[in-house]
């Protein structure tokens, strides 16, 4: 991540405070913002207040939902002010340091779950939804690691709560979708991106063996299949749904003779190749609900997936390297033509766009998001 | 469809965008997305007088768009344009190679190609769109960085079950694009080491002149719609083979450049993406 230079970072924590501000505004009342004004170090939000409808009775209060009054007031980077509410942006600074310049909060008001979320990739996209305006549920089968992310996304002034879901298991996942909903509302985005590699052991093998086999079809194949068919009833019901697979590049078609990988992660590279399949066919499936399902490919993205590949391969053919990171250097250096790194947020970014409204003429497509290693 | 949205950011401020074909069409709602996201604009087209009416329609009295001819058959008028861009803006950030035709002249009145349909495709959609590249890609090696995005077509991916029915009609345009696509992935890989990212936009099914000229084709050739209405054989494209059931407009197209054009798409390179409803799948 780019450090900003210091004014564009105060800059971009005073836009990110008012845009905060006004989601807290939003979520008290029924409120339009009409404006941002940044005058020194006050932040000035032009907005409008809606009348609240009556809990028993809300369309009679239709006629009463016209805009009753503009007020503004101001904040400054550590607290925002409503007219009845104060509200402290806990380390708002340390937040829009991580928001990419000039970024849109293009998630503003939507719901996002996010399995596999508490590390690796599915921290980043956690993060990533959560710095676009996103409520974000994060959910991995270990709750502590799901309770940390979900942490650090509240510590930095987002809306988040954690979840211990195991993809495998049908009444888990359902549990915590009706948990999502329950607590906000609606579901907007949904992100099945728990993976494994293969099952225990598997950095010490250089062959696939049964439980391989096994563990990446239960996880990253009936997984996300499990976690969309907990959500689509919702999404089907709302005629909206966002769904972004995590799957691989290495679920392409493989290439060469390259033998980086070793054949013990052929399992994995099959279980890659049944999510596109699956986030084209479902796509063609709920596209008369206005559902769109798109798939992500990453490249190489130092993980723990990548650091049991590294180990794997450092124990192997020790020629690529002798320890995993090295390894996991080495392919990245002369897999990818790009010499960037790629980082989990890398990810979360393809998956804000693909879960905005500015893609949703887009669905039944994977991208591959890899500095070029593999072109599709 | 999609909109710009009023939430979304000026995620190109600053940028300056090269765009070709950008007088109308597609082009034009790329350039329209692009400028409302913060980027200049250099909108080239073989009209130029329409190119500058269409600089003056987006960016008002702003003096945030350039409008200029360019035939992107003739790098020489490209190269001059980049000249152009350059001393105006002083520099070149995004470039949209956008330029392209269906068939040569008569496409509308024939069942299978001629001469005329491969010349025009080849030389306008595939050749246009290395000419372009080939004209801001030293420019951006110089600099370390640039965003190259290619407009190619669904259509470029494979065909789709509809036979002989079609006649060969299309096959230059598709193959044109098709090459684009290729064309995008080779060029990728020779500009990485200079920072430049290279993809390719793969639009589906817009209501536009161009597909207009495919209904009337059809309209006049194929049994089932023999004597329909162009707009009611477009419409009927839609519903049997957009699983979204919607056609794109340009705006989509331009949310999906402006998307590669931005930082979230820093380590995408070499990708063709399709906005398509999900009529073909990759």
């Amino acid at each position: 991540m780019e450090i900003k230079s210091r004014p564009v970072r105060e800059a971009a924590t005073k836009v990110y405070s008012a845009t905060l501000a006004w989601s807290h505004l939003k979520a008290k009342h029924q409120t339009d913002r009409v404006g941002t004004i940044v005058r020194g170090t006050a932040v000035q939000i032009l907005f409008t207040v809606k009348a609240r409808t009556s809990a028993g009775d809300p369309g009679s209060h239709a006629s009463h939902m016209d805009n009753l009054w503009v007020g503004h007031h101001t904040s400054t980077p550590q607290n925002a002010y409503t007219g009845a509410h104060q509200i402290t942006i806990k380390q708002a600074g340390k937040f829009a340091m991580t928001q990419q310049e000039n970024e849109p909060r293009q998630l503003e008001g939507k719901v996002a779950l996010v399995t596999g979320g508490g590390n690796g990739i599915g921290a980043g996209i956690c993060r990533v939804l959560a710095e676009r305006g996103a409520r974000v549920a994060v959910s991995d089968v270990s709750l502590e690691r799901a309770q940390n992310i979900s942490a650090e996304i509240t510590d930095a002034g987002g809306t988040s709560i954690p979840i211990a879901i195991d993809v495998t298991d049908v009444a888990s996942i359902d549990a915590g979708v009706s948990r999502v909903i329950d607590e906000f509302g609606q579901l907007d985005i949904c992100v099945p991106n728990a993976g494994v590699v293969g099952s225990a052991g598997f950095a010490t093998r250089s062959d696939f063996n049964d439980a391989d086999w096994d563990a990446t079809n239960a996880v990253n194949l009936r997984g996300m299949v499990n976690t969309a068919e907990a959500v689509l009833p919702h999404m089907r019901d709302r005629k909206y749904g966002k769904i972004v697979n995590i799957a691989s590049q290495g679920g392409r078609a493989p290439r060469g003779a390259d033998v980086i990988l070793g054949r013990q992660i052929i399992p994995y590279l099959v279980s890659k190749a049944g999510t596109i399949q699956w986030t084209h066919v479902l796509a063609q499936d709920v596209g008369k609900h206005s559902i769109n399902v798109n798939c992500i490919c990453p490249g190489t993205v130092w993980t723990d997936i990548w650091e049991a590949i590294g180990e794997n391969r450092s124990m192997f053919e020790s020629e690529l390297g002798e320890t995993s990171k090295e390894v996991f250097d080495a392919a990245a250096q002369t897999r990818h033509p790009l010499k960037v790194d790629q980082t989990p947020e890398d990810i979360g970014y393809a998956v804000a766009y693909f879960a905005s409204d500015q893609a949703s003429e887009i669905t039944g497509q994977a991208l591959n998001v890899n500095a070029g290693s593999v072109l599709s | 469809m999609t909109t710009a949205g009023p939430h979304l950011s000026r995620q190109l401020e600053g940028k300056v965008a090269f765009l070709t074909g950008a007088a109308s069409g597609i082009g034009r709602g790329i350039a329209e997305v692009l400028h409302s996201r913060g980027a200049s604009l250099v909108i080239v087209d073989i009209d130029g007088d329409a190119a500058s009416k269409t600089a003056g329609e987006i960016a008002g009295d702003s003096g945030a768009a350039l409008g200029l001819g360019g035939d992107v058959t003739d790098i020489g008028t490209l190269s001059a344009a980049v000249d152009s861009a350059l001393e105006r803006f002083g520099e070149v950030d995004i470039c949209v190679a956008n330029a392209g035709v269906i068939g040569g002249p008569g496409f509308t009145e024939r069942r299978d190609y001629d001469d005329s349909d491969w010349d025009a495709t080849q030389s306008v959609n595939l050749r246009g769109v290395v000419n372009t590249n080939d004209a801001v890609r030293g420019h951006m090696a110089e600099r370390g960085s640039g965003r190259i995005i290619n407009i190619a077509s669904h259509g470029g991916r494979a065909p789709r079950g509809e036979g002989s029915e079609l006649g060969t009609i299309q096959v230059p345009y598709g193959v044109s694009k098709a090459g684009v696509i290729q064309w995008s992935m080779h060029l990728a890989l020779q500009v990485a080491q200079h920072g430049i990212t290279v993809n390719a936009v793969c639009p589906g099914t817009l209501w536009t002149p161009m597909w207009e000229r495919i209904a009337i084709m059809r309209s006049q050739q194929q049994a089932r719609y023999l004597g329909m209405d162009a707009k009611e054989i477009f419409e009927k494209q839609i519903k049997s083979g957009v699983p979204l059931g919607r056609p794109q407009t340009p705006t989509d197209i331009g949310n999906a450049v402006a998307f590669l054009a931005s930082n979230d798409a820093r380590i995408i390179t070499g990708q063709a993406l399709n906005v398509n409803g999900g009529a073909t799948m990759n």
